[in-house]
């Protein structure tokens, strides 16, 4: 192999390698803790309505600490409570939902929260309803709410818990694509 | 076992959509386990009614769909269908489509049958449509629960 071939083959693997460390390092995923931006302002201790495009509230929220990133316009916060409402007219008992973070998109059309994240309602007989996960993306237009994270959902006498939610909040109906193991405690006499 | 119906419900499945009021029914499909106590349900798909969060009734679909339960005197029973309706509530199990049961005193078969797990009374058959296989071990070779 004549020193020509063989710096081909050198540079080859260069070339592979470099691309290799470059794809690494792509941003897989702008989550809601992102240190590196500067905020433009900090609020402390606030609480937030919402409205959608048509002036109604498409979710509340209180929170002790808000950062904006002034480049995404997105915001990051710290330790929220959501309250995401059903569709007007419609009934049903809002989404109260937490978590130890969270970042909103900048029209607020998506909320990711991450971190111990608890979902509480209550259904059409008023008894309670619990969803627990590491994270739930909200979308507050639509009353959606995905996971790809482990979720259990829990009700008086029953646990459902799987990966892939798949949540319609106001009609409250949720799927799961995967690993679904649920207990019922009691069955009816 | 009647003991059985004390115990919590398990299921273990692939997909449900499941609506947190008692509006619709659940519906899980991917494989569908099923225990409770000594009961043990294997199909394709499972419908879950509830009532009070409570579930009154488990409509299941496979090919087939496999029960199986230890009856009270500890002897086993299996039965496989196309289709088990399983009412909660009264405790009746009515198999349609293939239906094949065994136990150690022998085997039951059609395409409808009626199987009440209080009074361990099984009917089969429909008249003028289905007709039932009955086949009653006797006592020397009942042995291996396969009801062969």
């Amino acid at each position: 192999m004549s020193w020509r071939t063989a710096a081909t083959w050198v540079l080859l693997v260069a070339a592979i390698l470099s691309t290799w460390m470059v794809w690494r390092q792509r941003d897989t995923d702008s989550g809601p803790i992102r240190t590196q931006f500067r905020p433009d302002y900090v609020l402390k201790g606030l609480e937030l309505v919402a409205l959608d495009d048509q002036g109604r509230e498409a979710f509340a929220m209180r929170a002790p600490r808000l950062t904006r990133d002034p480049s995404a316009r997105s915001m990051d916060i710290q330790t929220p409570i959501f309250v995401i409402p059903s569709r007007p007219g419609q009934g049903g008992t809002p989404w109260e939902i937490r978590s130890v973070s969270a970042w909103v998109a900048p029209k607020g059309e998506e909320i990711r929260l991450r971190g111990q994240v608890r979902a509480d309602t209550q259904d059409k007989q008023g008894r309670p309803v619990s969803i627990a996960t590491e994270e739930l993306n909200v979308f507050p237009g639509t009353k959606r709410a995905t996971s790809d994270a482990k979720v259990a959902m829990t009700q008086p006498g029953f646990i459902l818990s799987g990966r892939g939610l798949d949540a319609q909040l106001d009609a409250k109906r949720i799927v799961l694509e995967s690993d679904v193991k649920a207990r019922y405690e009691r069955t009816a006499r | 076992r009647s003991s059985d119906r004390n115990q919590p419900m398990d299921i273990d499945a692939g997909h449900v959509d499941h609506s947190l009021d008692d509006s619709k029914p659940a519906t899980l499909s991917g494989g569908v386990t099923i225990t409770q106590g000594t009961l043990d349900i294997r199909a394709s798909t499972a419908v879950i009614t509830q009532r009070g969060g409570d579930p009154t009734r488990v409509l299941l679909t496979g090919a087939p769909v496999t029960l199986k339960q230890q009856m009270d005197d500890g002897t086993p029973m299996t039965a496989t269908a196309n289709r088990i309706d399983y009412d909660l509530t009264t405790e009746i199990v009515v198999f349609t489509g293939n239906v094949d049961i065994r136990q150690p005193r022998g085997t039951l078969g059609g395409q409808r049958v009626v199987y009440n797990m209080r009074t361990n009374q099984v009917t089969g058959g429909e008249p003028g449509k289905s007709r039932v296989k009955m086949r009653i071990l006797p006592r020397g070779a009942r042995g291996n629960g396969s009801g062969t």
